[in-house]
């Protein structure tokens, strides 16, 4: 067990900066996500904190002491790939044993000469019995004697991650271990991949593009984007409290309607329409806090375009006047229908609206969004 | 199957034919003529199969007129020794030049490539030179020795090591593996099929080889099977054909044996198909 402080942490790759000076403190048995589109950093960032990859600058903590010059074998970590990764030489029993015959067996016994030495027998019953209770907590003994070749996508994603808890890590690095799966095992691993944490207790780190993945299992989620963390904080104040319209953009599906508006006075916002003089604020409002309306309520209108139903949701996209943005809005299916090529109004639930400032951060307080003037 | 596209693969495979006879007539020549005593050797008539059979004879004077069990016990030595020693040079080399990132890995690449232009025959004589001064000439070292670091068989390996995924040998990292363990751990298993076309490869050119086992020997202890298939030719007696073709068969013997037990792994080797 072991929390992970990631103080400055920064990466150069020749002249591209992958991290700049990222801060992160993982508390103990933690689920932290790091989420963020490809090429944001968060591949490397579990890449520096497992020893794969060396920082530029800063420090890992790992309980409390530094593991900067420490090599990926001496930080007591055990890392799940994208890709499983494992030996395609072996079985999958002698896959899991891995990682305890390389620490616990001398040279010596894993050698030949090996089976004649009593020591080296006893060592690896041990290890055999180990191997035996994480095969059985994964519902995988009958796979032992299989290699990998022979074995469902979900099947080497269980073996992985049994080749990872047979240690017994202080903390467990996962670099999107579910991306290679289909879409309704992806739902499964997620939800028992979130009761193995609850089980061991374990720190996890866990490295995903994908926001629902980041949102359904963790404690906390940090989402990164150009090499910094932009948020980092409990999947609800992520979703409801987006500190910056990137993380708003990333977070959430369908995505979160923008439109670009204007500070009048105090708390009102009005719509603006093309160029817009001096500074812009960005309002931006999900989905479910908007609902179609007549027009003189409704601060925007426009014209459906086109109508997605989902059986328990139907996403109604509207074609705002005078530009091509499109916003999406979420009804009710047993309500009226909207019909493609109808005029509507979005009338926007006011609590729920988010303002940011033309740098992308959040602006504080209450807002009401107004029609074009 | 349609005419034409019979017809092209009739043509195709009488090409084939062709070639294949072409390149297998000696063999049979040789083989036919280590079974025939001396006088039909000689006749004008050609004749594949002799009138009066010198199987026994032939084969029994090669293995009695020269140490030929002798010569086959080297060969196996020496090509063994050599193909061992360049196994435990390439696999490491090759694996740094394929997963390591360091200083000067592009120019040691780069050197690896340089050297594969040149042929060993340039460099014979600084050998044997070389070789003069550590007073190794006419030893098993002499023959072993200058091909243990085989730049084709690092070429070939760092070409299969780099298709050989990322997470594999970061796995092996977290696992708790050094880097040596992970070359005879994780890659030698994974390599397999293109260690088996180099082994081929090796094996073939150093059991053939006659000119450097000529330069570097001369007592006739060492002597490898081409050297030893010599000793025919310069018998007192003059040419004595029969027991010297007996002999280059028994010699292409086991060549031919090692090719056909390896030929599945080794086109997987040569078609670099052996990563899934």
């Amino acid at each position: 067990m072991a929390g992970v402080n990631i103080r400055s942490v920064a990466k150069t790759f020749g002249e591209t900066q992958v991290l700049k000076r990222v801060d992160l403190d993982i508390r103990d048995g933690e689920f932290i996500s790091l989420v963020g589109p490809s090429g944001c950093g968060k591949s490397t960032l579990l890449r520096i904190v497992a020893g794969l990859e060396q920082q530029t600058e800063g420090h890992i903590l790992l309980d409390g002491k530094t593991v900067d010059r420490l090599r990926p074998r001496d930080r007591d970590l055990a890392m799940v790939f994208q890709s499983y990764a494992l030996y395609p030489h072996l079985t999958v029993a002698e896959n899991i044993a891995v990682p305890l015959t390389m620490r616990r067996l001398s040279t010596l016994d894993r050698s030949l000469m090996g089976g004649l030495l009593p020591a080296a027998r006893a060592k690896r019953k041990d290890i055999a019995a180990e191997v035996d209770k994480v095969c059985e907590a994964l519902s995988i003994s009958m796979l032992k004697d299989r290699k990998p070749a022979a074995l469902s996508g979900g099947q080497r994603q269980r073996v992985a991650l049994a080749r990872a808890m047979v240690r017994k890590p202080s903390a467990f690095l996962m670099d999107e271990p579910l991306s290679n799966l289909d879409a309704k095992m992806r739902v499964q691993a997620r939800g028992e991949i979130a009761a193995l944490h609850r089980q061991l207790g374990s720190t996890f780190i866990y490295v995903t593009h994908d926001q629902a993945e980041a949102m359904t299992m963790s404690d906390r989620i940090a989402v990164m984007m150009g090499g910094e963390i932009l948020q980092l904080d409990t999947p609800d104040h992520v979703y409801q409290m987006p500190q910056d319209l990137r993380v708003a953009e990333f977070i959430g599906s369908p995505k979160i309607n923008v439109v670009k508006a204007m500070h009048t006075k105090d708390g009102v916002l009005a719509v603006a329409r093309g160029e817009t003089p001096g500074q812009s604020i960005h309002a931006a409002f999900r989905p479910e806090a908007a609902r179609l309306a007549g027009e003189a309520e409704a601060p925007l209108a426009g014209i459906i375009h086109h109508v997605e139903n989902l059986g328990a949701d139907l996403f109604v996209q509207i074609r705002l006047d005078g530009g091509d943005d499109l916003v999406i809005v979420r009804c009710d299916p047993a309500g009226v229908r909207p019909v493609i090529g109808d005029r509507t109004g979005v009338a926007i639930d006011h609590a729920r609206l988010h303002a940011f400032g033309p740098d992308n951060r959040r602006i504080d307080g209450s807002f009401r969004l107004e029609a074009a003037q | 199957m349609t005419t034409g596209s019979f017809v092209t693969s009739t043509l195709r495979h009488f090409a084939l034919l062709l070639i294949s006879a072409f390149s297998l007539l000696p063999f049979a020549v040789m083989v036919s003529t280590s079974i025939k005593p001396a006088d039909e050797i000689f006749s004008d008539s050609v004749r594949w199969w002799p009138e009066k059979l010198a199987l026994v004879e032939n084969y029994s004077e090669a293995f009695s007129a020269a140490p030929l069990m002798l010569y086959l016990m080297n060969g196996i030595i020496v090509t063994v020794a050599i193909f061992f020693l360049q196994v435990l040079v390439a696999l490491p080399a090759a694996y740094a030049l394929a997963k390591l990132r360091f200083v000067g890995r592009r120019v040691a690449f780069g050197f690896v490539l340089f050297c594969l232009l040149i042929p060993y025959h340039a460099i014979a004589v600084p050998l044997f030179i070389l070789l003069y001064f550590v007073g190794l000439l006419d030893s098993y070292s002499a023959l072993v020795l200058p091909f243990t670091i085989s730049v084709f068989g690092i070429f070939l390996m760092r070409q299969f090591f780099m298709g050989v995924p990322d997470d594999l040998v970061d796995a092996a990292r977290m696992d708790g593996m050094s880097e040596l363990s992970i070359v005879w751990r994780v890659m030698l298993p994974a390599a397999i099929p293109a260690l088996t076309a180099f082994g081929v490869f090796s094996v073939v050119a150093h059991w053939n080889d006659y000119f450097w086992p000529l330069v570097a020997v001369s007592s006739d202890s060492y002597f490898t099977p081409p050297l030893g298939v010599m000793a025919f030719r310069n018998a007192e007696a003059g040419n004595n054909f029969g027991p010297l073709m007996a002999a280059a068969t028994i010699i292409v013997a086991p060549l031919l044996a090692l090719f056909l037990l390896a030929q599945r792994r080794f086109i997987e080797g040569i078609a670099f198909t052996g990563i899934k």
